[in-house]
């Protein structure tokens, strides 16, 4: 029990130093509360199993098309067959597509995510539907009549929480299906499904090229590893790639887990990027309480001293010192884990808002157990690697001599050797974070400002979807367009409207195409972005006129085939002339007829505003030649477009009550989200950096306070024999200055380095992002200058006499 | 009756290495102090008495020569293992009294004894009143040191010293912070000790401290230039 006198000992030693144990309690909170929530967020993101029985093996396969993951229910359904057939690393295996359902009773319809899957769905989750029943071999069989499981807030929010929904019949995308099942509150399996409908067999009776695209999800067998299951499918898809060259010599698969599949590969980057911002950050906040305690070690040199001459084992004298680390952390560490789990709450509120797609139903903001365990094993670590340098120099200082001295103990040189080196490390971790922060900062104002070659602004925007079993026919579809595209434009305010299949901003067809007379060797097509436009659309959203003309009248199905391309199209393929009365054809589908060129408009980004994304060339087809069924409709209205909401639900609904608007948002709002994710890392990135120049100061603070107040009587001594003020100001300046200068030559070309990695990722048009390397050393600068510039003065203040009696 | 000898130098050295300057503190020391003795040694500024002090309390290490504590040798012991027998067979009394300033009286007295394994809990309770009882500090064991005087502040170290129960007392200018009222008390208290057996080596520039002890030790450039046995110093006078 003799460790009690220790830790009441170091207790008492911190309540003694309020400020000394606030200041280093708040480093600690905010380096393992940061460490703790980026922990957390990785975790729920990409780590934590799935919450089902069996989780941790439930995995996704899907395409692999060139060497490159895709991640949208890519695989032939022919190939899942097989695939389910020769597969010996599964004990479950399904397959599901996702679809959009519009959902109506006839008084309203409402548009839901769906999935349209096997009947093992709901077994293979170890979940059943909490009212009803889930889908039986029958419900698949052909001709058997439509059924439907829904989802609770479908349950909740459509139907009121009716009891007896059970049973009822309700319009699914036009066709009347029947309720047979009601899921629990929270599934959402395999992503962010509000309602399941039965893959049918019809599904196998088509040929290879109208086969269904499937994401497939399966259950390993523990005994086999993640590497062997992917050996397993890549063997599989290479022989279906032999027996089906046509359509599927550049494919494979891959097998992921849910959380790996969902993110992608290009996440690791930032992941890593912030694990090690994170880390950055941790090793501040250690460093600097480290650096705290080891000034405080020194000052305590003389009561080491007398512990060591009344027999104190080195142990006890390392754990003493350890045990203030331990409080210190412990406390910090308490404090972290409070900020960390509301900051996750805050950011599970606030996530849908910034991602441009639904949360998957595993991402729960939150710490569990096992991240409250690797919680306090790092606080513990954190205890161990902060407090062991002072503890260790302590307990191993010529305590002969403080002994014999008489006097507190001075700072010896190897003590001030440690804390300079501190100071320095401190400076080239924070100059390191701060570039990164600094060229996101940049950059993504850059992106965020980007011009997408259209108008956005006043532009109110919605999705609808024509069900097939209404919508087969071109021109029902055409007639659909033409008079909601009238009605929304009689709306009060608003100017124009329009209809694309894809908005700025948004992604649109990537496809294979063959300019005429263009030479093409081993089936190496370029590729260029396919939009559809309805007439007028264009014009309504403003996208540029630079040669030829828009579509109009003339364009009807059965007249010439006819394109609009970008600028950026034309001057790639057509450098040489104008690209008007050019041909091209589109290779890989089923509509390879030649396209003329008939006028060309400013490049339009489709797809995320950085990257090689924003480069990408596109073509339009005029929606009366190319009819679709899912469109992005919009009105350009007076004044703020949020206002024209209602008008807008109940114009489209006034054309059809079963075909509902959704994903009814502003343009902007909607291209703000497409950048949310970085601009959320982004966002994360300065918090990591302001919490590193705060510690960086206080830390550089705290220690040049100390060894100032340490040269105290030096400093009274210099004066009394003639320095001037000046000159005892400018020697303590130089001290501070010289550790910022070499911090700053370690921090400077590491910051630059660590942020091409982000250059390269978002690929920027400027080098804009240059001037953070000239600012950032300003920032540094200005900050050590005052931490060293406070505790000189106050050291000058002093009288020489009182300064040459202090002790 | 035959005499147990508790301490024994042969041919100590100690130089000190700075930056190319060597320092003879100690030269060919050699010295017996046997169990009950009150030895007492001075000599003027730097003549190397606090250096011998701290070889003979393990608070240093002799560069040459041999030292027994107790029959054992514990010249080229490891520094765990001097520190046990530091703790064990050594009391310190130092000038400026060394207490920490953030243990009470009562903790600074019993500090020496949370390092020993060979003490309980109790027994560290027993240890320290009886401590204090013998300086009479013990209606002040929950004050702090700041709270007393220099003379309570000495006495509670005379307490910590003896506490353990060590071989010998070792007292580096005991009264050098005191005035001379305190200072007297203070000397009072080790002749007690001396009185109850305890074996006391002192270093002292003050002529009339020196007189007390029984044998008189003088060192000039690291040398023992005399050793004299004085019956019974002041008391005898």
């Amino acid at each position: 029990m003799k460790w009690l006198f220790d830790i009441k000992y170091a207790y008492r030693m911190l309540l003694k130093n309020p400020g000394f144990t606030s200041l280093t309690v708040s480093v600690m909170a905010a380096g393992l509360g940061l460490c703790v929530f980026m922990l957390a967020f990785i975790s729920s993101i990409l780590t934590r199993p799935l919450p089902f029985e069996q989780g941790e093996q439930m995995h996704m396969i899907e395409l692999e098309y060139d060497g490159v993951h895709y991640n949208g229910g890519s695989i032939m359904h022919p190939d899942y067959l097989t695939i389910k057939e020769q597969s010996s690393s599964y004990s479950d295996i399904g397959a599901y597509y996702t679809a959009t359902a519009n959902l109506s009773n006839g008084d309203r319809a409402q548009r839901y995510s769906a999935a349209v899957t096997e009947a093992n769905m709901f077994s293979f989750t170890s979940t059943s539907p909490i009212m009803g029943r889930d889908f039986t071999e029958q419900d698949a069989t052909s001709g058997a009549e439509p059924v439907t499981v829904i989802g609770y807030d479908v349950w909740q929010n459509y139907f009121n929480g009716d009891q007896s929904i059970v049973g009822q019949s309700v319009k699914i995308n036009g066709v009347d299906t029947l309720i047979v099942g009601v899921m629990p509150q929270g599934y959402l399996f395999p992503m962010a499904a509000q309602l399941w409908q039965p893959l049918t067999e019809d599904a196998t009776r088509v040929k290879r090229s109208e086969a269904a695209h499937m994401a497939i999800y399966v259950k390993k067998k523990p005994e086999v590893s993640l590497e062997q299951a992917n050996q397993e499918v890549k063997d599989i898809m290479n022989k279906i790639a032999q027996q089906y060259p046509e359509t599927n010599s550049k494919s494979s698969a891959y097998v992921a887990t849910f959380q790996k599949w969902m993110m992608g590969d290009g996440t690791n980057m930032i992941i890593g990027l912030m694990l090690t911002a994170v880390s950055f950050v941790l090793v501040l906040a250690c460093v600097n309480v480290g650096n705290l305690l080891f000034a405080r070690a020194n000052e305590r040199a003389k009561e080491t001293a007398i512990r060591v001459a009344l027999g104190a084992p080195r142990s006890r004298l390392i754990m003493q010192m350890m045990w203030e680390s331990m409080f210190i952390c412990s406390l910090g560490g308490l404090f972290g884990l409070f900020l960390a789990a509301w900051s996750l709450e805050l950011l599970e509120t606030i996530l849908p808002q910034m991602l441009p797609i639904s949360v998957p139903f595993w991402w729960v903001m939150s710490l569990d157990n096992e991240l409250i365990l690797q919680s306090i094993v790092i606080i513990l670590i954190t205890a161990l690697v902060t407090g062991i340098l002072p503890a260790w120099k302590m307990s191993s200082s010529d305590f002969n001599a403080v002994l014999r001295d008489g006097t507190r103990g001075a700072m010896g040189k190897k003590a001030g050797r440690v804390n300079r080196v501190l100071v320095i490390v401190e400076v080239a971790l924070s100059c390191i974070l701060l570039s990164l922060s600094g060229v996101l900062f940049v950059v993504l104002q850059e992106i965020n400002n980007s011009d997408f070659g259209a108008n956005i602004d006043n532009k109110l925007t919605a999705r609808v979807g024509l069900p097939e079993v209404n919508y087969q026919e071109d021109n029902k579809r055409m007639q659909y367009f033409k008079r909601l595209i009238e009605k929304l434009s009689t709306i009060p305010g608003v100017n124009k409207a329009g209809a694309v299949s894809g908005l700025p901003g948004n992604g649109n067809g990537y496809r294979a195409f063959q300019p005429e007379g263009y030479e093409v060797t081993e089936n190496q097509y370029p590729r260029t972005g396919q939009g559809v436009t309805y007439i007028g659309s264009m014009q309504a959203m403003e996208m540029k006129l630079l040669e030829g003309r828009y579509f109009d009248s003339r364009d009807r199905v059965d007249s010439l085939p006819v394109t609009v391309i970008t600028e950026s199209m034309a001057k790639k393929y057509w450098p040489t002339s104008s690209a008007l009365g050019k041909r091209f054809k589109y290779v890989d589908g089923d509509d390879p007829q030649w396209l003329t060129i008939v006028g060309v408009i400013n490049h339009v980004i489709q797809g995320q505003p950085f990257s090689n994304v924003k480069y990408r060339t596109s073509a339009y087809l005029p929606y009366s030649q190319q009819t679709r069924r899912f469109m992005s409709i919009f009105v350009d209205t007076q004044g703020n477009p949020e206002q024209y909401r209602e008008a807008l639900i109940s114009a489209v609904a006034s054309i059809d009550p079963e075909v509902p608007a959704y994903s009814i948002s502003t343009l902007s709002e909607r291209l703000k989200r497409s950048t949310g994710g970085m601009n959320f890392v982004r966002d994360l990135f300065a918090v990591f950096a302001v919490c590193a120049l705060l510690l960086a100061s206080s830390g550089i603070y705290g220690v040049l306070a100390n060894s100032t107040s340490r040269r105290t009587q030096e400093i009274g001594i210099r004066r009394a024999i003639g320095a001037s003020d000046e000159r005892v100001l400018s020697m303590l300046m130089k001290q501070g200055w010289f550790q910022l200068v070499i911090g700053l030559a370690f921090g400077l070309p590491i910051g630059y380095l660590a942020s091409q990695g982000v250059v390269q990722m978002l690929g920027p048009d400027t080098n804009n992002y240059y001037i953070v390397f000239a600012i950032i050393p300003v920032i540094i600068s200005l900050v050590v200058t005052i931490a060293t510039f406070v505790p000189a003065k106050r050291a000058i203040k002093m009288e020489p006499c009182t300064a040459l009696r202090y002790e | 009756m035959t005499e147990q000898v508790l301490i024994n130098l042969n041919n100590v050295k100690k130089v000190f290495f700075t930056e190319e300057v060597e320092t003879h503190a100690l030269a060919d020391i050699n010295l017996t102090i046997n169990a009950g003795e009150y030895v007492s040694i001075s000599g003027p500024s730097g003549c190397g008495k606090s250096t011998l002090l701290s070889v003979i309390g393990l608070l240093d290490i002799a560069t040459h020569g041999e030292y027994a504590l107790n029959g054992h040798q514990v010249i080229n012991l490891k520094n765990a293992d001097r520190a046990r027998i530091r703790n064990k067979e050594v009391g310190f009394i130092f000038q400026s009294f060394n207490l920490i300033s953030d243990l009470t009286v009562e903790e600074n007295v019993a500090l020496p004894l949370t390092y020993r394994d060979d003490f309980t809990s109790q027994q560290i309770k027993e240890a320290v009143k009886t401590a204090l009882e013998k300086v009479d500090m013990n209606h002040r064991c929950s004050h702090f040191p700041s709270q007393l005087s220099g003379g309570q502040q000495q006495r509670v170290a005379v307490a910590r010293a003896i506490a353990g129960k060590p071989s010998i007392i070792l007292a580096d200018e005991p009264t050098g912070n005191l005035d001379s009222k305190n200072a007297e008390a203070v000397m009072a208290l080790l002749d007690s000790l001396h009185q109850d057996g305890a074996t006391i080596c002192m270093v002292t520039h003050d002529p009339r401290s020196a007189k007390r002890a029984e044998r008189l030790i003088e060192i000039l450039d690291g040398k023992i230039t005399a050793d004299n046995v004085i019956s019974r110093g002041i008391h005898a006078a």
